[in-house]
């Protein structure tokens, strides 16, 4: 079958029509796909970024919960010298307190060059320095329990961590017998001592 | 609406036909008024298609038997077939019926022709330059398969009887709802008994050709469909009486049209109109002699709608898929703004955190860590001297013969009692004790050295002084661990002795007696005294 002008003329509004119809689909099939997935990556996005904030609140919050638990006792570290610079001249001052009180007739301290400390079995965190001064006390007392008295004293009023590791006491003389003055001492003591203090990235 | 040519032959009947009614009725005449009038009904609807149903008496239908074939063979077949049968008109029909179930299966095909192609000619002339749409031409014979199916008689052996003009009847044998024959009749009578006797005479004589034929096999039941006006309804039922195989049924056009749900008042006498609302209101009614190029303004037509559909579908699936996306990004954009917000609100909720949190200059975690690790270097890992002093003062008190000259004290993670004597003294080992719990490894060890006096310069009472004072030192419950370094006086015969017996030296040798003795503390006992 053949088609006429007239046939094709007849066909063309209605195949013009359904061309740009087509054309129509296309494009909005296009543009709204684009449309949507850009409305998906957005949501996405706004997704990750509550997600994110939601993280960052709930971490802020256990930090609060650390914070709550532990900032007490940190700040009493602190305030005792544990955590920061060593306090020498303060623990010197000290150390004279505790004498005044004590009147040891000897009282002789070494302190060395402050290093780091590597300690076997514990783990120190990557931020923190643990650092220890090697330290010697001379000591000489009219009997042992001043040795005693002298050594917790400094534990429980020093400005820092003092670890003993050894002590040695010596009798004065040969005999039995105690000399007693403010000047004779009848044990002459030495013990060794590593000194801790803790220091802190800040955040 | 849907418009429906009749040709009966001579003029040409114009119907409208809506929802299952007709509402006009026309009628025009084979001269050139009645194409005038006709081209101007044509030209009313000029887009709407129109049906030409036919039935003329130079309609001839023939039942041939041609090879089963399959393909492009069996349409070249059903060409040749119809052309063989029909060579002097392009108005043939051919379709398959059944096949056989003997011999070599042969397939049985219907072949319909209309003979004198000139009578359609000037009705189709007017049609085609009013460029309307024709839908098809429909033989009556044929469509009467689907007036039967409506009115109840689909598969058995039916005659159906029908009057479409005056003077003539119409007879058509189906069979198992397909056509196997039909032909009409002229006839002359006077009135409604002339009719009747016309009828009657006219269905036995072509029940007995159907039986010379074999169309109806011997003794076969065979219903009789009479559509009659009714007008001849009680002259055809004086005379027509069942029997011999042969039921009749008589129904009047209303009553028919009721059957076959065709409403409204009929436009005529005949049963024209039962057979056009059969063909309008079939789905896709096969078209019988309408040929293509008869066809072409219906398909320029169907073409010209089809492409508004398709341009219709394309703006409508447009529209769709606009509004599913606006939906898609309109529920994004409200999951957005909600998510955004719940952002802000977590936002808010840090920077008040942190605002409480900004009194510390450190991380929370390395705040932890630095209580943990402190705590545990002064409560957990650290011993003094005055816990095993106090026991070695306990033993000492009941041992006065042993005068203590000089004592070491050393925490180790050695457990080697003998090891803590005076030359490991000094080095400055950290006293950090690696494990786990309480001063886990960490070992308290006392090197005593003093000499036993008072024994008189009897070395015997000296020894068992000394011997005394190490079994209580063992007999302590606190010190696991007791090792002699240096005894007294060592008389074992692996060792060499030497001395001054004389009498200037005696008083001198006798006062003093030195020795060593190395102890550890009990690990648990050194734990217990933090």
């Amino acid at each position: 079958m053949q088609l006429s002008e007239l046939d094709l003329r007849a066909l063309t509004v209605p195949g013009l029509a359904a061309v740009v119809a087509a054309v129509v689909l296309f494009a909005t099939w296009h543009y709204a796909g684009e449309w949507v997935r850009d409305s998906e990556r957005e949501y996405r996005q706004a997704r990750s970024a509550l997600t994110s904030a939601a993280r960052q609140y709930r971490e802020a919050s256990d930090d609060q919960d650390v914070y709550v638990r532990y900032a007490s006792r940190f700040t009493e570290l602190g305030d005792l010298g544990w955590i920061g610079r060593e306090q020498r001249l303060s623990w010197i001052e000290n150390l004279q307190d505790i004498n005044s009180e004590l009147r040891l007739p000897t009282l002789r301290y070494d302190i060395e060059q402050q290093q780091r400390a590597e300690i076997g079995g514990v783990r120190v965190p990557a931020r923190m320095d643990l650092r220890q001064s090697p330290m010697r006390l001379r000591i000489g007392a009219l009997h042992e329990g001043d040795v005693l008295a002298l050594l917790e004293r400094m534990r429980a009023e020093g400005s820092g961590l003092m670890v003993v590791s050894q002590c040695r006491f010596d009798r004065v003389g040969d005999g039995p017998d105690i000399r007693i003055g403010p000047r004779q001492a009848n044990i002459d003591a030495t013990c060794d001592l590593h000194w801790y203090t803790l220091r802190l990235e800040p955040e | 609406m849907k418009r429906l040519l009749f040709f009966p032959g001579h003029r040409l009947l114009a119907y409208e036909w809506e929802g299952r009614r007709y509402r006009r009725y026309e009628a025009f005449e084979p001269d050139s008024s009645g194409f005038e009038q006709f081209r101007a009904w044509l030209e009313e609807a000029p887009r709407l298609p129109v049906h030409m149903l036919i039935d003329v008496i130079e309609e001839e239908f023939h039942i041939e038997q041609v090879p089963h074939v399959i393909g492009r063979d069996r349409m070249d077949l059903m060409r040749r077939t119809a052309e063989k049968r029909f060579r002097s008109t392009p108005y043939r029909y051919i379709t398959c019926q059944r096949r056989l179930k003997s011999g070599r299966r042969d397939d049985e095909m219907l072949v319909a022709g209309m003979t004198n192609p000139q009578l359609l000619q000037p009705w189709l002339d007017v049609i085609d330059s009013a460029g309307t749409p024709l839908r098809g031409i429909y033989s009556l014979p044929l469509v009467g398969q689907h007036l039967l199916r409506r009115l109840g008689f689909g598969k058995r052996p039916v005659l159906l009887v029908s009057q479409e003009v005056s003077s003539t009847a119409r007879q058509s044998f189906y069979d198992n709802g397909r056509l196997r024959f039909s032909r009409l009749v002229p006839g002359r009578y006077e009135d409604a008994e002339g009719y009747g006797d016309f009828v009657e005479r006219e269905i036995e004589q072509t029940i007995h050709y159907l039986g010379s034929q074999r169309l109806r096999r011997r003794q076969e039941p065979v219903d009789v469909v009479v559509l009659a006006s009714s007008n001849d309804l009680d002259a055809l039922r004086e005379r027509l009486a069942d029997g011999d195989g042969v039921t009749f049924h008589v129904f009047t056009l209303e009553e028919a049209a009721r059957r076959i749900g065709l409403r409204g008042t009929l436009p005529g006498e005949y049963s024209d109109t039962l057979f056009g609302h059969a063909l309008l209101n079939s789905w896709l009614p096969t078209n019988h002699y309408g040929l293509s190029t008869l066809r072409r303004h219906y398909f320029i037509q169907r073409a010209r709608v089809g492409l508004a559909a398709t341009a219709a579908g394309c703006v409508i699936a447009a529209a769709g898929v606009g509004g599913a996306a606006w939906l898609q990004v309109e529920a994004n954009r409200a999951g957005t703004e909600q998510a955004r917000d719940r952002a802000r609100l977590f936002e808010q909720r840090y920077e008040a955190r942190l605002a409480q949190l900004s009194e510390f200059d450190y991380r929370a975690v390395d705040v932890k860590d630095a209580v943990d690790l402190l705590d545990d270097i002064q409560h957990v890992r650290t011993v003094e001297p005055g816990g095993a002093m106090a026991r070695l003062g306990n033993v000492l008190g009941a041992h006065p013969n042993v005068l203590l000259g000089r004592l070491d004290w050393r925490a180790t993670r050695s457990d080697t009692v003998g090891s803590g004597d005076a030359r490991g003294f000094g080095r400055g080992q950290p006293l950090l004790a690696s494990g786990s719990g309480r001063n886990s490894g960490v070992h308290e060890h006392l090197l005593i050295r003093g000499d036993i006096v008072g024994f008189g310069g009897v070395y015997r009472t000296a020894i068992e002084y000394f011997e005394d004072f190490v079994e209580a030192l063992r007999a302590h419950e606190e010190f696991d661990r007791v090792e002699v370094i240096q005894a007294p006086f060592d008389l074992e015969p692996e060792t060499g002795v030497s001395g001054d017996s004389g009498l200037g030296a005696r008083d001198q040798r006798a006062s003093r007696a030195a020795f060593s003795v190395a102890v550890r503390l009990r690990a648990e006992v050194a734990d217990a005294a933090q």
